[in-house]
């Protein structure tokens, strides 16, 4: 009984298993474009469209520069803090109390974080908000300190 | 129709928290003139840092809601947080500048 021997694959068949793009990961991967029929080919990667306009020279260094500003403006709330009380022994205002101190502590991190995420690409208006929260959110109840040089 | 609902909670939820920014600022509205008048240094009162007191924290709720406005719902309480703790920011300043201010006030 003569047994057929199978045909050896081809380079072809393999690549039939593959799709355009596989190898390619993150931007540079291909993606189908929304929208098309079904009979829409994965567009390569050079030709992909970019997912918004490009980021504008100098956000980043701008942006890491407020990041900066903005710890130090963290840690004075967190300094500041210590310097402020409720006035009062009664539970409510001081878990009230407690909750403004904590709020105001985040205050800086929440502005440059939400800032950062709505200006995604609009280098201007980013710089006027973080500008703005800059002078907001000076803290002033670290004045004590900044005067005192810290002896109590 | 559930998107609204949850957009109108959440506005409620943080007005209420901003309400307390306010309480506190007519507190200190009511206090602060009185004590400086047992003092008797009743004309350094600061009255603008007193209505700002108050004026604030609905000003920067209702610019919240109106910067939210459009925007997803994770957006909108992001907003109305900074909005919130800014708010609460300004009262602890507020507090440490009326005796910054009231030195300067005395010293010149």
């Amino acid at each position: 009984m003569a047994r057929e021997e199978p045909e050896p694959l081809e380079d072809d068949d393999d690549d039939a298993l593959h799709w355009a793009g596989d190898e390619l990961t993150g931007r540079e991967g291909a993606r189908l474009p929304s929208g098309r029929g079904s009979d829409a080919v994965a567009a390569p990667a050079d030709d992909a469209p970019p997912a918004g306009p490009p980021p504008r020279p100098g956000m980043a260094p701008l942006t890491f520069l407020f990041a900066v500003l903005y710890l130090a403006l963290t840690v004075g709330w967190i300094l500041g803090t210590g310097f402020t009380s409720a006035g009062s022994t009664q539970l409510l205002p001081q878990v009230l109390w407690q909750f403004g101190e904590f709020t105001a502590i985040i205050a800086a991190p929440l502005w440059f974080g939400v800032t950062v995420l709505l200006t995604p690409w609009k280098l201007g208006a980013r710089i006027a908000w973080l500008l703005l929260g800059v002078l907001v959110l000076l803290p002033w109840p670290v004045l004590p300190l900044l005067v005192t040089g810290g002896a109590s | 129709m559930r998107d609204r609902v949850a957009v109108i909670v959440v506005a409620v939820a943080f007005g209420v928290l901003h309400l307390h920014a306010v309480f506190q600022g007519i507190a200190n509205l009511v206090a602060l003139p009185s004590f400086y008048a047992q003092l008797g240094i009743s004309a350094y009162t600061p009255w603008w840092l007193l209505v700002l007191g108050i004026a604030i924290p609905p000003i920067a709720f209702v610019g919240a809601l109106l910067l939210g406005r459009g925007r997803i719902l994770t957006h909108r309480v992001a907003l109305l947080a900074v909005s919130l703790a800014t708010v609460n920011a300004l009262v602890l300043s507020a507090g440490s500048l009326a005796p910054i201010l009231l030195a300067f006030a005395a010293g010149s």
